[in-house]
């Protein structure tokens, strides 16, 4: 009896073995390609590791088609962006979940209803305001902006139900000690509520940074673009220098920050969606 | 709200006020939130609405009435593009209800936990941790039909005359768009129905196992199934919106390829609309699909909510 269970339960370790093995093992060829020749991708294309080793394709795509420059682009717009999101929709989080004024379930409705809101909706005008009417095409507003006010949406939904589970009793305590609203809501909400802010700025971030459709409208200055709209211009080979192996390499160098998050804060971001985040 | 608080002198002397929150400060503190809602969704959102109505190029506009929309349905790629979301409709449910829900009861039934978790972590990282267009460009480089890891490995067993043309066909396109990123168990739906089975109380389980449900599948279909229904139902619905508007990863994957024989929708709306500057035309196929969506979830909540759906969760 006790083998027999032994016996399944070395299949599923089996099974999930696999399914990891053939989840990771692209991120592996990954590595492996993005150091070979194109010579090497034809005639030594399952060696593990390529003689001679072309490290060089990475500094070549970092430094001469845009990389680099990107990197910081991504990594800049991402970063405001989230804090941004943080600022504004905490704000309003906290005025729905707590304070009371003339029409607040109107104004709520309002935000929880564009959920529903398709993306295609909105984009034609928001490409010909932001960069007509506004004339923001090519600067890191046209990025922000957009973002801040699309990315709130789901933050005010998720911190307004955290906010409003907060004893009044904490709140009463602060404003006895004199402190205006907002002072309140630093001093006392926003502490308390760091495990789903953490949550929510992986979401955030994760949503920023791979952005396709909106920076590719709105970037057409090179040295604007975000990481995911350069990492797919490495395919275009004007380059008379072009390798395959740098397509690559800017794959590599894309995974890094997304990489280095998930190092940091897999634990919040599963941690909020196994506790409910997806209450839908 | 009551400040029904007592308000305690201070040792100091002098009076305590409690100072009850104004409503001022409530507009306050949503208006950021507003202003930006209102300039970058709700307007745009009537904003697309009005534009259908005309012809809107970019220089000059004249409305046009429905013509935009009679132009949109007697468009031969029109169909062809809703024949397209059809096929990647199914091919989307079909992965996201199999091999994650695998996933997710392998993970659940592990005995040690420190392996459940550190199978998590692998397939979250693994899936979530790469971002999406690496994933695509990566795909592209395997399906690529030279130095490509199907090619290879169809070269390797001597049967290269075999190894599929990836771009050769409509269908082809479309598949190899959605084969894209076996096993598919990486990622956002495997840490769904892994919530979902956590929720479920041990009390059940024990029940069950009391009523005589034994064995492995039975459970899965008597109990684990059933209970999971809101996160299968959640998954299909995303599944369908993200079916219908989504084109990002064919734009990437085939670009239209074979001669815009895999369009879809969101991509002719794209190319309408940022290629051809003709704003109306796309807005009307923004409009329309998003009345479609509209349908399909009205539908869902009129039809499809079942009286029978068990809530798992305390």
């Amino acid at each position: 009896m006790r083998n027999r269970q032994k016996t399944t339960e070395f299949f599923k370790h089996l099974a999930l073995f696999t399914m990891v093995l053939l989840t990771l093992a692209p991120l592996f060829f990954m590595l492996i390609l993005s150091v070979k020749s194109n010579a090497q991708y034809y005639q030594k294309f399952w060696a593990i590791l390529p003689k001679p080793i072309h490290f060089e394709y990475y500094s070549h795509v970092w430094n001469y088609r845009g990389m680099g420059r990107a990197m910081f682009n991504s990594i800049f717009v991402a970063g405001i962006s989230t804090v941004g999101v943080v600022f504004v929709a905490s704000l309003a989080a906290y005025a729905f979940a707590r304070l009371h004024f003339w029409a607040k379930e109107f104004f709520f409705y309002m935000v929880i209803m564009l959920l529903m809101m398709p993306g295609m909706m909105t984009l034609i005008p928001a490409y010909l305001l932001v960069t007509g009417t506004f004339r923001l095409g090519n600067t890191y507003f046209a990025l922000i902006l957009p973002y801040i006010a699309g990315g709130q949406v789901i933050v005010i939904f998720l911190m307004r139900t955290f906010f409003a589970s907060l004893p009044e009793e904490m709140m009463e305590a602060a404003r006895l000690d004199g402190a205006g609203e907002v002072s309140v809501m630093l001093r006392i909400a926003m502490p308390l509520s760091r495990p789903i802010l953490a949550t929510v700025a992986v979401l955030t971030v994760l949503a920023v940074y791979n952005d396709f459709i909106w920076p590719l409208l709105t970037m057409t200055d090179k040295s604007m673009q975000t990481v995911i709209v350069a990492v797919r211009s490495l395919t275009s080979i004007w380059d008379p220098e072009f390798q395959l192996g740098q397509v690559q390499a800017g794959n590599v160098i894309a995974s890094i920050p997304l990489f280095l998050l998930f190092m940091v804060a897999s634990k919040y971001y599963i941690q909020g969606i196994l506790t409910g985040a997806i209450r839908a | 709200m009551s400040s029904h608080g007592i308000a305690e002198g201070r040792p100091s002397g002098g009076r305590l006020k409690l100072r009850r929150p104004s409503s001022l400060m409530g507009y306050l503190m949503i208006g950021p939130t507003m202003v930006l809602l209102v300039i970058f969704s709700y307007y745009p959102f009537f904003s697309s609405l009005f534009y259908s109505l005309t012809n809107w190029d970019g220089i000059q506009s004249v409305f046009i009435g429905l013509t935009n929309y009679k132009n949109v349905l007697a468009n031969p790629e029109w169909w062809l593009s809703m024949g397209n979301v059809v096929f990647i409709w199914i091919f989307s449910v079909l992965r996201v209800l199999i091999l994650p829900l695998l996933a997710a009861e392998l993970l659940f039934n592990i005995r040690s936990i420190k392996a459940q978790n550190r199978y998590r972590a692998l397939l979250i990282t693994g899936g979530l941790a790469v971002p999406w267009m690496v994933i695509a460009l990566l795909w592209q480089t395997f399906y690529h039909p030279g130095y490509g890891l199907f090619f290879q490995v169809f070269q390797a067993l001597g049967i290269e005359h075999l190894a599929p043309q990836w771009e050769g066909t409509r269908w082809m396109a479309l598949t190899k768009t959605m084969v894209m990123g076996f096993p598919w168990v990486g990622g956002l739906n495997t840490l769904i129905y892994l919530a979902g089975l956590q929720a479920i109380p041990n009390e059940l389980f024990d029940a069950a196992k009391v009523d005589g449900v034994s064995g492995l599948f039975q459970r899965l279909f008597r109990i684990d199934l059933p209970l999971l229904l809101g996160q299968i139902k959640l998954l299909i619905i995303l599944c369908t919106s993200g079916a219908l508007q989504g084109y990002e990863l064919i734009m990437v994957m085939t670009g239209g390829n074979p001669f815009r024989q895999s369009m879809v929708p969101g991509l002719l709306m794209y190319y309408k609309a940022f290629v051809y500057r003709e704003f109306g035309y796309g807005a009307a196929i923004a409009v329309i699909l998003f009345l479609l969506i509209l349908a399909i979830t009205y539908l869902n909540f009129k039809y499809i909510r079942s009286s029978t759906e068990y809530e798992a969760s305390s």
